[in-house]
Order: structure tokens, then C-alpha cells, then sequence
């Protein structure tokens, strides 16, 4: 029996013992997910709070089979965190997707662009990574920095692979071209 | 799929990321205070919708006794005789018949 199974034994049997297994388990994990979205920390505890009470109350959703408990618990804290933004500030609809669907620049050139190791680009792609509408750069973040898979990361925001992928190189054009500009 | 080195975008992530804080040691403790605090007030629900209910039944039983409220009246020597009982809209018919016999 693997931990996530003995978790969710631990869980169905009652008690308070699953629960802080849970949260011991992948507290940490899930909070530093949350944090980086939202910035403020106080925000963050009470999001990764909600996080867990709802996993907690839906543990007979949750199906081993299609996900780790980890990926299950981020898909839950994605969809909290992304509700709170969108009512802490309206979305801001991507420039990328007013702009219809492009092909025009290739993987590779893209690849190149941003992978200069210029330590101004670094600093502007921060910048720009910023100001970008909160599922791009969770997007981003799940796939560059927490270096998850491309499907985990479609499960995590209820996309799939093929769709998360377009998304990307969109996201990586329009990152290309804003750095482009002067 | 090809994973995209990007360098730069990882780096870019890497800096904006680094001094992300740790879940406080308090997390733990205040979600099971949480759990605590729902699990208080778990009778709260039912106990609302159990009082709603016996509420709607004592209104309806209310109702259907106000429905069946009959005033009968008749005038004995001038002076207006009104009986007012509670009876079965079956037997109100009868009773009311009986008080017109009477008169005539």
C-alpha cells in the first residue's frame, strides 16, 4: 500500500489521524502552489485551508486511478485560487487570444528567444510573467517551475494535453514577441 | 511531447519564486479547529429543517381547522343566536338544516 492509499484508509476509517497525514503530507506543497498565485501569505493559509476541508469532505470523489492525492489536492486549490482571483480583480482576457490563431513562428525560434541567458530579458520576462492573466501563469508555473507533466497539468486545470499544449505555445509567442518589442 | 528548455522563462520563475514561504507550523492546528467548528455545528442543519417542518404541519392543521369552523345562526325572538363550533363540513350542512326546520 502506497502513503496516498494509506492516507485515504486512514480517511475512510474515521478520526482525525487521515486528515493530519494529509496535511503533513502535502501541506507544504500545496500551500507554496497557492502562495505563488495569489502573493500574500495570509491569503494563501486561508485558501490552503479551504483546500483541505473540501478535499476532506469529497475524499469519496477521489479516485487513485486517475491521479496521485497530490495532483487531486492542486486540481482542488487551482479551482479555489483561481475563483478568488477572478473576484479580487476582474480576468484579464489574454491579448493572445484577441489575436486569433497564429503559426507564423516555429518551436525553435521561440526555444531561442527564450533561452538567451541575458540578464535583462530574465528580468523583463519577470515582469511580464506578472502581468499575465492568473491560469497562464499558473500554467507556467506548473509546467517550467514545478516541471510537471503536461497531462498532470491538464488534470490539475480540467483541460486537456492536446489543448494545454496549444496554450503554452501561444503563451510562449506572445512572450517572444512582447520581448521583441523595445 | 518536447519539453521546452526556455531557460530563460524557467530562470525568470526561479527568481520570482525563490523566497516563497514555508506553510506556517499553525496551518495544521487551525484546520483541525476548523474541522472542530464544522462538526459543532453539523445539528444545526437538520435541526432547522425538522423545526421548518413542524412548523408547516401545525399551519396546515391550523388552516384546515379554520376551514372547518362553521357559524350558524339563526334569530330566536328577535335577537341574533350565532353558534360557532367546529364541525365537519359534512355535518355543517345538516346542522344548518336543522336551525332552518327550526325557525320555520
Amino acid at each position: 500500500m502506497n502513503a496516498d492509499e494509506q492516507i485515504v484508509e486512514a480517511m475512510k476509517g474515521g478520526g482525525n489521524m487521515g486528515q493530519n497525514l494529509m496535511v503533513s503530507r502535502y501541506g507544504q506543497q500545496v500551500f507554496a502552489m497557492i502562495v505563488r498565485q495569489v502573493g500574500d501569505a495570509m491569503d494563501a493559509e486561508e485558501l490552503t485551508q479551504d483546500t483541505f476541508l473540501r478535499a476532506f469532505s469529497h475524499i469519496a470523489n477521489y479516485d487513485p486511478q486517475r491521479s496521485s492525492l497530490l495532483t487531486w489536492l492542486s486540481c482542488i486549490a487551482y479551482r479555489l485560487t483561481l475563483d478568488f482571483l477572478k473576484r479580487r480583480r476582474p480576468l484579464i482576457v489574454s491579448i493572445e487570444e484577441t489575436e486569433g490563431w497564429h503559426t507564423d513562428i516555429s518551436d525553435e525560434q521561440i526555444e531561442a528567444e527564450l533561452s538567451t541567458g541575458n540578464e535583462e530579458r530574465i528580468r523583463r520576462l519577470q515582469m511580464l510573467i506578472d502581468n499575465m492573466p492568473p491560469d497562464e501563469r499558473l500554467l507556467l508555473t506548473l509546467y517550467y517551475f514545478e516541471n510537471r507533466p503536461l497531462d498532470e497539468c491538464a488534470f490539475i486545470m480540467g483541460s486537456t494535453s492536446h489543448a494545454l499544449a496549444n496554450r503554452l505555445y501561444r503563451i510562449r509567442r506572445k512572450l517572444h514577441k512582447q520581448l521583441k518589442k523595445k | 511531447m518536447t519539453t521546452y528548455k526556455d531557460t530563460d522563462l524557467r530562470e525568470a520563475l526561479r527568481r520570482m519564486y525563490a523566497d516563497t514561504p514555508p506553510m506556517p507550523e499553525y496551518l495544521n492546528e487551525r484546520l483541525m479547529q476548523r474541522i472542530g467548528r464544522h462538526r459543532r455545528h453539523a445539528w444545526l442543519y437538520p435541526a432547522i429543517a425538522v423545526s421548518i417542518v413542524i412548523a408547516l404541519l401545525i399551519g396546515s392543521s391550523l388552516f384546515r381547522t379554520e376551514e372547518n369552523t362553521n357559524v350558524c345562526y339563526t334569530v330566536e325572538n328577535g335577537q341574533r343566536i350565532t353558534d360557532r363550533s367546529i364541525v365537519m363540513s359534512h355535518v355543517e350542512s345538516t346542522l344548518c338544516d336543522i336551525f332552518t326546520t327550526d325557525k320555520q
